[in-house]
């Protein structure tokens, strides 16, 4: 153990490049870390993508076949949406919007069947999201491989269940409850479950709070403590930050270019999926967002005008620039000779491509090896070679703006 | 009902509002400026007219628009080696992510953000190098540094995790 802290206490060593991180504590929903050595933009940026633009899954259409209690069926339907919904599989799944079929089929969604009555009980009957039953399109139930005692709980309760099973954390092994039903009262609901990100509605949302603090002492001035006696400091409590950081010694001057160094970040999911997957993901989809910039960038010339495009050739006198840059993307950049660009005269397919969808299965492929090829990096160019890529005409053509089925 | 809208002339007679419907004029009243353009949009940024009907599909705040490109960018005639990026359906998230690796970046003399309307999700870049680098391929540059940092960021927690771990699995 106490080689293990040394090796912690290293995270104050500037000499190494690269953010550090210290995790300080952790159970199944949360982490408690420092991120140091990076920039406030980079950690801020982090969080406003975990907080919104993780996909997940959730359920996104309530079809109600019977609902006698005494809920009404939007109120019901609102409450279902909220459940948290197993993010295991959330790679392979597609959004409906890219996916091919008709309406929603087992590539992009799932289904979550609750039918519960109460004939006879003369106290109330509590719905629990554990008697949700989980289908696919054909109707046949999903199993759950998950080792379970002779209560039928779940022995592990660290393993994710199986994509899109109600998330059962309390230790009656319940879930959420949904309702309440009198005697003679009676729910038949089927729900449709969806991949989304909270940027569209929050139920998508992996995480339930990030605390972010820096600057415990504020050295930095970058608040104004409000006060109504005479000290500021009397009137607020300290961070529990505080002892992380040296406390402004007295009479020193105030350090015009001092820039937040260390960041403490709380990290708490809602458990649809563990909280350091959610810290990968957020990683992942920030630099797919930065992918896509570059990819989009790089297609076009130094006035902005599209490599190979109609208007590129109109003016081809007044574009001496563009011609190194042309070689430079074939031969020099990481992305390899191969980019989709090469072909020239066609627009790359980005534009049809959606922001998320095609894209991210190919992603995840690239992060679940471990986290260690990076997908835009040098070694592993991911844009490369027409066909191992995500952007290349197969799947960007396959989704039609236009069409948004399920919107 | 509509249909007995007298009209005397060329002008339309007042308003008469009968119960549980819209005064005259009043049934196509947007909530927004149908066709009236926004200075503060200016040219390339979404819709040119800020149509607001109701409340906006929420896809809209990250679904790129049938053509809409995720990025476009003019180079600025009146001063060297400046472009204005124009970013479609993104926010802060990216953009003052950009705009604080581009700032760092010993080529770029100015690199600024802003946010022209909440409600659409646009953010414009202005960028001006030194011209040792044009301005596009310092957006790219930055953009390839970030991934490369969280790249080293993915790795070092994991390592960490995997530590922390192993000193829990020891410590149990």
């Amino acid at each position: 153990m106490a080689g293990y802290d040394d090796y912690t206490n290293g995270y104050h060593d500037a000499s190494s490049s690269g953010p550090r991180i210290n995790i300080r504590d952790h159970n199944e929903k949360t982490i408690d870390f420092v991120l140091s050595n990076t920039t406030l933009s980079l950690a801020n940026s982090l969080r406003r993508t975990m907080l919104a633009e993780i996909p997940t899954l959730a359920i996104d259409l309530v079809e109600i076949e019977t609902n006698t209690s005494v809920l009404a069926d939007e109120f019901l339907a609102h409450r279902m949406g909220l459940l948290p919904l197993s993010t295991r599989g959330v790679e392979e799944t597609l959004y409906t919007r890219d996916c091919d079929c008709d309406e929603f089929c087992d590539n992009c969604s799932a289904i979550l069947r609750l039918h519960v009555a109460n004939r006879t009980l003369d106290q109330n009957l509590k719905v629990f999201a554990r008697d949700l039953v989980v289908e696919r399109i054909d109707g046949s139930a999903v199993h759950d491989p998950r080792p379970r005692n002779d209560a039928g709980l779940v022995l592990d309760q660290n393993e994710l269940p199986p994509r899109a099973f109600p998330i059962i954390m309390d230790p009656a092994g319940e879930g959420p409850l949904i309702c309440k039903l009198r005697k003679g009262q009676e729910i038949r609901l089927r729900c449709i479950v969806k991949k989304g990100i909270a940027k569209e509605h929050a139920k998508w949302a992996p995480t339930a709070a990030i605390g972010f603090e820096y600057d415990p002492h504020n050295k930095l001035r970058h608040t104004t403590l409000w006060y109504e006696g005479d000290d500021a400091k009397a009137e607020w409590p300290e961070s529990k930050n505080r002892d992380w950081e040296e406390p402004e010694q007295e009479g020193q001057r105030f350090d015009y270019n001092a820039e937040p160094d260390q960041f403490f970040i709380n990290l708490e999911g809602t458990g649809v999926m563990h909280p350091d997957q959610v810290f990968h993901a957020g990683i992942s989809t920030l630099q797919l967002k930065l992918g896509q910039v570059i990819q989009q960038l790089q297609g076009l010339t130094v006035e902005g005008k599209e490599i190979g495009g109609g208007a590129a050739g109109g003016d081809g006198a007044f574009t001496p620039p563009a011609e190194p840059m042309a070689v430079d993307m074939g031969g020099g950049t990481a992305y390899g000779s191969g980019t989709a660009y090469g072909g020239g005269g066609r627009t790359p397919g980005y534009g049809q491509t959606t922001a998320y969808g095609g894209t991210t299965p190919a992603y995840g492929g690239g992060g679940g090896a471990g986290g260690q090829g990076t997908a835009y990096g040098g070694q592993t160019p991911a844009y490369g070679a027409g066909s191992g890529s995500a952007y290349g005409a197969g799947m960007g053509g396959a989704t039609p703006y236009g069409q948004r089925p399920g919107y | 009902m509509a249909n007995d809208i007298v009209y005397e002339g060329d002008m339309p007679r007042q308003a008469k509002k009968r119960s549980g419907e819209l005064p005259f004029g009043h049934a196509s009243y947007h909530a927004g400026y149908s066709t009236v353009k926004d200075p503060r949009t200016g040219p390339n940024i979404g819709p040119q007219n800020l149509d607001i009907d109701t409340v906006p599909d929420r896809y809209e705040l990250y679904l790129l628009g049938e053509g809409e490109k995720k990025v476009t960018f003019e180079q600025e005639t009146r001063v060297p080696h400046a472009a204005l990026f124009t970013f479609n359906k993104e926010d802060h998230t990216l953009g003052n992510l950009l705009r604080d690796k581009l700032s760092r970046s010993e080529h770029v003399l100015f690199a600024a953000y802003q946010v022209p309307h909440p409600l659409f999700a646009v953010f414009k870049l202005r960028v001006q190098t030194d011209g040792e680098i044009a301005p596009k391929d310092a957006v790219i540059q930055a953009c390839n540094e970030l991934v490369q940092e969280l790249q080293s960021l993915d790795q070092e927690f994991t390592k960490e995790w995997e530590l922390k771990k192993i000193a829990d699995t020891a410590n149990a």
